[in-house]
């Protein structure tokens, strides 16, 4: 057997085995990150159970922006159209 | 070639005997030169919600070409020089402009129900570029070769193992993962995105959902066999 598929192997029996997280461990990989010191780990929000990295945040809230303007603003008219 | 000798068809068109000659009466009937590359489009296109899809597009065009720049040049020169390592965050940041032009066309065509009037292949074609984009920036994301790249692949191995395909999609192999993302990865999105575009092409921008079917402006001229009785 190839050496990585008897390691995914082994991986998928471990993934399989249902752990269960108490709430201080369930948080997203990014605060993890932040926790194990790794460089440039970001600003994170939380509202409740509701955690959010900041440029996350930054990019929604610039598509729903967008979005809202879109539907706003009134389109130049430049050439005649049909 | 027979087309010059070809007997004429009950419609006035020539009848093609040679596949060629039906692929490209095939391909005329759905897609005429008009419609491909058009002057006029309807009035209703003429609001800032139709342009994220073409912004897309063009934020798409700026990917490619930096790409190239980037994996010609190599990573010890996008690590180190200025230059590089400007162009390396122009790449960036035209794929985060990229996926913000495209969620916001999704929505619109969502609250449009663009799949409407026989466009549910272009629906699907948009979903799927959409998927195929995430693959695809996933893969740029684990080729920084820095500390967020290698935090990035190995919290992406365990889930990608996990559905069994870690052996072939090995997210700590650069070398494979460099081959995806410089040359499958961004040719399935482009092929998806033209096909979508030719779709979009042949069925026409769709129309508000306030627009009247008897709307002379969705009417074409000329009957297209592509689209017509599909509504």
């Amino acid at each position: 057997m190839y050496v990585g598929q008897e390691a995914c192997s082994v991986i998928r029996k471990k993934a399989s085995v249902k752990v269960r997280l108490s709430p201080r461990e369930a948080v997203m990989l990014g605060s993890r990150q932040a926790g194990a010191g790794m460089p440039d780990a970001g600003v994170y929000f939380q509202w409740g159970d509701f955690l959010i990295q900041f440029g996350n945040l930054v990019v929604i809230t610039t598509m729903v922006v967008l979005f809202i303007l879109a539907l706003v603003i009134p389109f130049p008219h430049g050439r005649k159209r049909k | 070639m027979s087309s010059d000798s070809a007997p004429a068809a009950p419609d006035g068109e020539p009848g093609f005997s040679t596949w060629t000659g039906k692929a490209r009466g095939w391909a005329l009937r759905r897609l005429p030169a008009d419609k491909l590359l058009p002057e006029r489009q309807p009035s209703y296109v003429s609001s800032w919600i139709y342009i994220f899809g073409m912004a897309a597009v063009a934020a798409f065009v700026y990917i490619l070409g930096s790409g190239a720049v980037l994996a010609l040049n190599g990573p010890a020169w996008f690590h180190v020089s200025g230059l590089g390592r400007f162009i390396n965050s122009t790449h960036l940041w035209s794929v985060e402009l990229f996926f913000m032009f495209m969620v916001v066309h999704l929505w619109g065509k969502f609250w449009m129900a663009a799949w409407r009037g026989g466009r549910v292949m272009t629906w699907i074609t948009g979903m799927l570029a959409f998927l195929v984009s995430i693959v695809t920036a996933f893969t740029g994301y684990l080729l920084q070769t820095n500390f967020d790249s290698q935090w990035i692949a190995f919290q992406a191995k365990d889930a990608l193992n996990a559905v069994g395909i870690g052996a072939w999609f090995n997210v700590a192999d650069l070398g494979q993962l460099l081959m995806w993302h410089i040359t499958l990865l961004p040719l399935a999105v482009a092929v998806v995105v033209a096909v979508h575009v030719v779709l979009v092409r042949m069925h026409g921008v769709v129309p508000p959902l306030e627009a009247a079917a008897s709307d002379a402006q969705l009417r074409s001229t000329a009957p297209n066999p592509a689209t017509d009785g599909e509504d």
